[in-house]
């Protein structure tokens, strides 16, 4: 097991979900950032290389999702509500402050959601770590990866 | 969150279960942001926008609240098929709802025929419509979505939080602007280069100062709106002298500091240009106009007199999006049938259907389907276009209407 951290925030929307973590540095857009998910919403992929240097190439798919926010235009609710139908949607999402279209995609597909935490979650959690996020009680627990 | 007893009864399901839906989404919306009450809104923009799927899970979301028996409560205006880009079975779920048809409504502020006053509380999606409508006419939106569209306009009520309170709504970061902005691409630059620097905090309201009022036009605000939300969020900024609330710059930020200043100057939109630069002398693309890009008339205008008598290379399409009223104003000045003569292609069908697409379906476009169809070097006139098309690995190249028609003469840029 590695070092835990916990980080607490804002009572979020959804209730319970762990996972493996994938950090974005920037924020999300996913009609400008997942290219491939016009052709098969299953696989999608973050493909703007200018745009979302911190993860080009990797996939969202059951990870804990954490990102700074969202970012325009608005359509991320309803190109993730065919990514979840797919069965490719993230467990959960963790942000610095949530855009307003995350929070309602995360409360009509159930997707747990996070924010306002007392500590930045880009930096302190990194790709790899496991993360327990009870969006109840708006805490996040990170188990850092072994090197 | 304080509710009504009539709110209460609407969320207990007193008014049926298509009314619980939309309440239930709007309560758990104002609770996560520490919304106090709900407040009434005037009007609404509604898009959806395109989906993966056809249908999509979007618009049955949409098809059961309709079913449901719900209506709008408020003037609410949606994207029609005037240009054939949004199907009938849209339409007609929106219609059963008691929409309003509005051109590009949802989507693009460009020549909007309904507007909202000062300080209402609207709904104004998409984050252009919510930029224009929030930062120059001051009234008061949020970009909340198909989600928290519908479902404010359905119970005619909003959570009031974020840009719906007048703390939020000052200005917070300061922009000088320091070079001359000579015109929309100008513009759309600058929205793009403020988008970048509050990416991560597009609530750190810009104020944008420096800029001559009179050298200002609404087509290049309208521009400005569309590029400023396309990296970042930001979806309310004050222009001192032209925003409502903010006509002076001591107004914009109440008497207070701004926590950070940006100066932009040559070299701060230069670098908008670069990062939208070509590395291939030949393009596979000319668009004036864009997926949620709408090309102003006096953009038409400018492309039409300087091909006026010229051709256009035919080593690749140079494509102008016309449509809705721009469309029947181009077309009555004579513009549409002078592009036509040098080649031009008027709207994205022709090309869309000779790439093997077809055009009815508007998810079918170059930022969708740029790479399925070959497309890898695009020029644009506007930075949004350039943003978006990143997504397929295109590489998106910036240029104003002059140089557009120099490279759509000669068929190269230099590189």
């Amino acid at each position: 097991m590695g070092d835990k951290i916990i980080l607490r925030g804002h009572k979020g929307i959804g209730k319970f979900a762990e996972g493996e973590a994938l950090v974005c540095q920037e924020p999300i857009n996913l009609m400008a950032d997942t290219g491939n998910v016009w052709n098969d919403p299953s696989d999608t992929t973050f493909t703007n290389k200018v745009a979302m240097p911190s993860v080009y190439g990797q996939k969202f798919s059951d990870k804990i999702l954490i990102f700074p926010t969202g970012k325009g235009g608005i359509f991320s609710s309803n190109i993730m509500m065919d990514i979840a139908a797919a069965g490719a949607a993230p467990k959960a999402l963790v942000n610095i402050r949530t855009h307003p279209v995350w929070a309602l995609l995360s409360i009509v597909l159930k997707i747990p959601i996070v924010d306002r935490l007392d500590k930045n979650p880009c930096e302190v959690i990194k790709t790899g770590d496991w993360v327990r996020v009870d969006a109840e009680k708006g805490i996040v627990e990170v188990t850092k990866k072994k090197n | 969150m304080e509710l009504t007893k009539n709110e209460e009864k609407m969320l207990a399901g007193d008014y049926g279960e298509g009314y619980k839906k939309p309440m239930e989404i709007l309560v758990q919306l104002g609770e996560f942001y520490d919304a106090k009450r709900l407040v009434p809104i005037s009007m609404c923009y509604l898009t959806k926008g395109p989906t993966p799927t056809t249908p999509g899970k979007a618009l049955e979301w949409v098809e059961d609240l309709a079913n449901s028996g719900v209506t709008f409560k408020c003037p609410t205006f949606v994207s029609t098929d005037f240009g054939k880009r949004v199907n009938d079975h849209e339409f007609k779920i929106n219609k059963k709802l008691g929409a309003i048809p509005a051109y590009q409504g949802g989507g693009h502020p460009r020549n909007p025929f309904y507007l909202p006053v000062f300080g209402q509380q609207i709904i104004g999606d998409g984050t252009a419509v919510t930029h224009y409508m929030n930062s120059y006419i001051g009234a008061r939106a949020n970009t909340e979505c198909f989600i928290g569209g519908y479902s404010a306009a359905i119970v005619g009520k909003t959570p009031e939080y974020g840009f719906r309170l007048h703390e939020n709504r000052l200005g917070k970061t300061l922009f000088e602007v320091q070079v001359d902005l000579k015109d929309e691409t100008d513009w759309s630059a600058l929205g793009y280069y403020i988008s970048l620097k509050l990416a991560n905090n597009y609530w750190d309201v810009p104020v944008i100062n420096g800029i001559k009022i009179n050298d200002v036009t609404n087509d290049e605000l309208v521009t400005f709106s569309s590029s400023v939300p396309s990296y970042g969020a930001v979806v309310h900024s004050l222009l001192v002298g032209i925003s409502p609330e903010a006509l002076t710059l001591k107004q914009a930020f109440d008497g207070g500091k701004p926590k950070q200043t940006f100066v932009v100057g040559a070299k701060e939109l230069n670098e908008i240009y670069e990062r939208f630069s070509p590395v291939v002398e030949k393009p596979d693309m000319i668009s004036i106009g864009a997926f949620g890009v709408i090309p102003s008339i006096d953009m038409v205008i400018k492309f039409a007199n300087l091909l006026e008598g010229k051709k256009v290379t035919n080593d690749f399409p140079t494509v102008v999006l016309l449509d809705g009223p721009i469309k029947m104003v181009a077309d009555t000045m004579g513009l549409t049938d002078k592009l036509k003569k040098a080649g031009v292609q008027i709207g994205m069908s022709e090309f869309i259907k000779e790439r093997g697409l077809d055009p009815k379906k508007h998810y079918d476009n170059p930022v969708t389907k740029a790479k399925k169809i070959g497309l890898k070097n695009i020029v644009f006139v506007d930075a949004k276009a350039c943003h978006y098309t990143g997504n397929q690995g295109v590489n998106s190249i910036l240029k104003h209407i002059e140089e557009c028609a120099q490279i759509a003469i000669t068929g190269r840029m230099e590189v």
